[in-house]
């Protein structure tokens, strides 16, 4: 081992919360001594971490206060030391961090509200997509309709919830009070996406969430059809897929389509 | 990689970070020469950023300035991140890259902090040998920033200004000095800013930056939020004589102000640099 990799190896572990090794190879002073000034370090980081995690999880904060999202927040960083280069992601398994840690777990709806979150600042970023045209099914044989595959952009993005939390996130953008978490009586998907460069999300209605989660799934169109006859009688299920079709194509939200090799 | 005689990049005049607050503003602004863009704030897939990247860099130089090399680090160089990097420089075409004489992690860990190293030959030679390599991949010399400190190692054998200056040397690299942080350094350990300045060769400095800090706990802390202070205009001052015509560019990341707040500051830089410029002329 180097004296370079050993020094960066004690300083990191005293920044993570670990020894005090680092303290015998740094100059003290009248100004301050070693713990003080390594102590600036090891403020900063987890500083850094919560900031950042702040500025990203904002319904999560509405809902649960500013105090109780701190707690949040340091518990997860001092889990979850970052390997990530940009702090931007570092927020990434906040909501599986929720579902399952004590006492968070207890309360469903903030795992919830991080997903929320995140699926908006992910979409916020995601890679810009040129999207299908309503020509491009035309182009598709209508017999070999049941077979094409339809992607999602990846600005896209499902999210389902048992709790209240979308009402919150609404109530929250239009700057009122923050209503009472609640388990809905329903799960409801909402769909999060960019419309150029600005992210909407609105619910979906239970048939059109279950179709979409088909096609998020990766299969075909007539698999779609099938699940819309849960909601529809056999008849009426062609024009409400191509209905749907129709409109997410619209909407921005089909990035392309498949068949598969003869 | 490509030997260039004159390691100096066109100087740019007077500028400032590239922040959110400021987009709209900036479509319209006057009197700043030319941005700052963290790198990492725009390695992301698509969106809104890179959009206003593109729409600042239709109008004003951009440069590219990055907090996450970690050129210091034991671990491996990221390959991964340097290929991101290059993409972005040849879709955004800056005027020149940057990022700081530090390390911010080991063993995959990352610090998110600009942490200082010892400022040993293990170190000048390890440094070296890393930027280097990042010119290679990158196509293009890069900048060096030094970074405001407030730990010193009793293994080293140097004072900083010789580390930096060495490195810049045989990397064959640029320096982003960065006045605020010699001065909160300075303040923290107990050196001359002065003598700093003189031991660092004026062909390799090419950037200067310029920012406000803050006293905490016996330490000055180097914390973006506050205006440009009085001490570091002064060393700005003599910087510049030193120096010359240097890209200046005031940095702010907390506590944001108005942009005609920060143009006010340039105006303050280019009321210190260009008579000093003009009598050295």
């Amino acid at each position: 081992m180097t004296a370079l990799t050993r020094l960066q190896d004690d300083f990191q572990r005293r920044v993570l919360g670990g020894d005090v090794a680092i303290l015998d190879a740094v100059v003290g002073n009248a100004t301050a001594d070693a713990a003080e000034r390594v102590g600036v370090y090891v403020h900063a980081y987890s500083a850094r971490l919560v900031e950042a995690l702040e500025n990203e999880f904002l319904t999560l904060r509405f809902a649960a206060g500013d105090d109780t999202a701190l707690e949040i927040f340091h518990a997860y960083v001092a889990a979850t030391p970052s390997t990530l280069r940009n702090v931007r992601w570092y927020g990434k398994d906040l909501a599986q961090f929720l579902r399952t840690a004590a006492p968070w777990r207890d309360t469903p709806a903030f795992a919830e509200l991080a997903w929320l979150d995140w699926a908006i600042s992910v979409s916020f970023d995601a890679a810009d997509e040129e999207c299908i045209a309503e020509a491009d099914i035309a182009a598709i044989p209508f017999e070999r309709w049941g077979e094409m595959t339809l992607r999602l952009p990846r600005h896209v993005r499902l999210v389902t919830s048992a709790w209240n939390v979308w009402q919150v996130r609404q109530v929250r953008d239009r700057e009122q009070a923050c209503p009472k978490l609640q388990r809905l009586e329903f799960p409801q998907t909402w769909i999060v996406s960019r419309q150029g460069l600005e992210v909407h999300y609105r619910q979906l209605e239970v048939d059109e969430a279950a179709a979409l989660d088909v096609v998020a799934a990766g299969l075909p169109f007539e698999r779609m059809c099938e699940v819309l006859c849960d909601w529809h009688r056999q008849e009426e299920v062609a024009l409400r897929a191509a209905g749907l079709l129709k409109a997410w194509i619209g909407n921005g939200w089909i990035a392309g389509v498949e068949l598969p090799a003869d | 990689m490509t030997k260039i005689s004159d390691p100096r990049f066109p100087a740019l005049g007077y500028g400032l970070g590239l922040r959110a607050d400021h987009y709209e503003a900036l479509l319209d602004a006057h009197n700043v020469d030319w941005l700052e863009a963290i790198s990492e704030n725009y390695l992301v897939p698509g969106g809104k950023p890179l959009d206003w990247l593109r729409r600042m860099r239709e109008r004003y130089p951009v440069v590219l300035h990055g907090v996450s090399l970690s050129i210091g680090s034991q671990d491996a160089l990221d390959r991964d991140y340097l290929s991101a990097l290059k993409k972005l420089a040849d879709a955004i075409e800056p005027a020149w890259m940057s990022d700081h004489l530090c390390w911010t992690g080991a063993h995959g860990r990352n610090l998110h902090d600009l942490l200082p190293l010892p400022y040993t030959e293990e170190s000048v030679a390890h440094v070296s040998a890393r930027v280097r390599e990042v010119q290679d991949v990158l196509g293009r010399r890069i900048l060096l920033e030094n970074v405001s400190s407030y730990v010193e190692f009793k293994a080293s054998t140097m004072p900083e200004w010789e580390f930096l200056a060495a490195i810049a040397e045989r990397a064959d690299c640029l320096i982003l000095l960065d006045v605020n942080n010699i001065h909160v350094s300075s303040r923290n350990h107990g050196f001359d800013p002065r003598q700093y300045l003189a031991g660092i060769p004026v062909r390799r400095v090419q950037q200067f930056h310029l920012a406000g800090h803050t006293f905490q706990n016996k330490l000055v802390i180097d914390t973006h939020d506050q205006p440009v202070s009085d001490p570091v205009w002064d060393l700005y001052a003599d910087a510049v004589r030193r120096f010359g015509p240097v890209s200046t560019m005031i940095e702010r990341d907390d506590n944001i102000p108005p942009l005609a707040d920060l143009v006010a500051e340039l105006d303050r830089a280019r009321a210190i640099a260009e008579p000093i410029l003009r009598a050295a002329a």
